[in-house]
């Protein structure tokens, strides 16, 4: 069943243009990293790490979190609009179906969104012809922080979509959690919240925050949190009744 | 008048004033938090606080701004789209441009009156932090004015994305674009800055950092009220356009 909720996603998904959105903030996000780090070489001198802080600043901070929370969004609002509640409520799916589906649906956008992002950096990365050897297994590590980070957000930006009969309002809440996070994963308190965890997950706050990261206890605190606004948003699809336009 | 008072009407317990409230107080706690770090550490922060404050309010205004306004604009008129309510307006005889221009009026006023309130926290905090020197009322009324002024342009292009899509992720998207564009623009040159509306924000900061005998100082710096007032007639052309293809367009 899981199989079959998770191929209505993605038809509620198809021609929505979302990936449009996250393919031009990524490419934006890579872009002004490439022109900040062409005008401050002399400072930034661990060539592809350098490179990585600079491109990965404002899409840790802000641009994936916001994202990903317009995709969770998006998710929701089909059933927010008219009855579909009732629709939703009635067919025989079982409820925890309908929300892995949605969850699955926001995970595989998200992956895709990390690829893209990784191949932008890496071909932003070749035009300044680095003599470092491109560091495939810090890559590796980045890819898979941003992405587990980046699903402890959609667990968290999931609930409240669900919750605030509104567009707008989660996203805008996620505007307080980038700023929270960023505030967070500045003093070093990154177990916090999930946008910490995305954050320094990333390493895009400074340099030293690259492998400083425990890797145990990043994954650990990512699973819990998603595990905690999966159980919540659960708890509230079973047990709270549905309201309709 | 009376469209005003239905588009308030329509966002009766929806609680758009406390979101856009709450964003803005988010705003506020994080400015006198980072006045307070910076006065704490002392220097030019401490010397000259009022100077520093709006430096910080300019700055800040630039990523919380356009963000704000695009959610106020995605509730107010995403209350059309929801409800697939069109059609049933324009039978009930209510132009598509007055409806276009009372959601306009309704954010503004929803936001002026919470920045209002953001303003009066900022002055109530200098004289409970005992700032020193007079209160610079006319500093405080310049930057919430071009604020203002901005607001227009930035709640222009706002409204017409969220009239014109019924997928408010594309309003939502030009809001963050514009929100990254208002806080990261003060990188930037001003001739590239100053290409964007949202780029205006930081133009209030009323003072600038410059070294001077090897230490770090702020300058105060005049308000550009020629740009601002380009602004805001580039919002009111913004707006008209708007207005006027959103009523061309078929329901």
């Amino acid at each position: 069943m899981l199989k079959n909720t998770f191929a209505a996603e993605r038809l509620k998904l198809k021609g929505s243009l979302i990936w449009l959105a996250f393919f031009f903030l990524s490419a934006f996000s890579v872009f002004l990293g490439a022109v900040n780090f062409s005008y401050n070489q002399e400072m930034l001198t661990h060539q592809w790490q350098s490179f990585w802080t600079q491109v990965s600043l404002f899409y840790g901070n802000l641009f994936l979190p916001i994202l990903i929370a317009i995709a969770c969004a998006y998710e929701w609002r089909l059933e927010h609009t008219g009855r579909n509640w009732n629709a939703l409520m009635t067919v025989p799916v079982p409820r925890r179906d309908i929300y892995w589906g949605k969850f699955a649906a926001v995970a595989v956008f998200s992956l895709l969104a990390q690829i893209l992002f990784l191949a932008l950096y890496f071909c932003a990365g070749r035009i300044f012809r680095f003599s470092d050897p491109f560091p495939a297994s810090d890559a590796a590590r980045w890819f898979f922080c941003a992405w587990l980070g980046s699903l402890a957000v959609a667990a968290m930006q999931l609930l409240f979509s669900m919750v605030i009969r509104s567009f707008a309002v989660p996203i805008g809440l996620e505007l307080l959690f980038c700023i929270l996070g960023f505030g967070l994963a500045a003093k070093g308190k990154w177990q916090f919240s999930p946008n910490s965890l995305l954050i320094a997950g990333l390493g895009s706050v400074n340099q030293d925050a690259l492998g400083a990261v425990g890797m145990g206890t990043f994954v650990l605190i990512c699973f819990l949190f998603i595990f905690l606004f999966c159980l919540l948003s659960l708890f509230f699809l079973r047990k709270r009744d549905i309201r309709t336009e | 008048m009376q469209y005003l008072g239905l588009e308030f009407y329509k966002l009766k317990r929806r609680h758009v004033f406390l979101t856009v409230l709450a964003l803005f107080l988010a705003e506020t706690f994080f400015i006198l938090y980072s006045a307070y770090r910076s006065a704490a550490r002392g220097g030019t922060a401490a010397d000259l606080p009022w100077e520093n404050l709006l430096m910080q309010i300019a700055l800040l205004n630039g990523l919380f701004c356009p963000f704000t306004l695009a959610v106020a604009a995605s509730r107010v008129c995403d209350v059309e789209h929801k409800g697939d309510t069109w059609k049933l307006l324009s039978c009930c005889s209510e132009r598509m441009s007055s409806l276009y221009s009372a959601k306009f009026a309704c954010c503004m006023i929803l936001t002026a009156a919470a920045q209002a309130i953001q303003y009066f926290l900022y002055a109530g905090y200098g004289f409970a932090a005992k700032y020193p020197g007079a209160f610079p009322a006319e500093k405080f009324l310049a930057s919430y004015a071009g604020t203002m002024l901005i607001n227009v342009g930035v709640l222009a292009v706002q409204e017409f994305f969220s009239m014109a899509v019924a997928n408010q992720s594309a309003a939502l998207v030009a809001g963050l674009f514009g929100s990254f564009l208002g806080f990261a623009g003060a990188l930037f040159p001003d001739s590239v800055r100053r290409i964007f509306i949202w780029g205006y924000y930081t133009e209030l900061a009323q003072a600038r950092t410059v070294e001077i005998n090897g230490k770090w100082t702020l300058a105060p710096v005049a308000v550009n009220w020629e740009f601002l007032a380009g602004v805001f007639i580039a919002g009111l052309l913004i707006y008209g356009i708007g207005k006027h293809r959103f009523a061309q367009k078929e329901l």
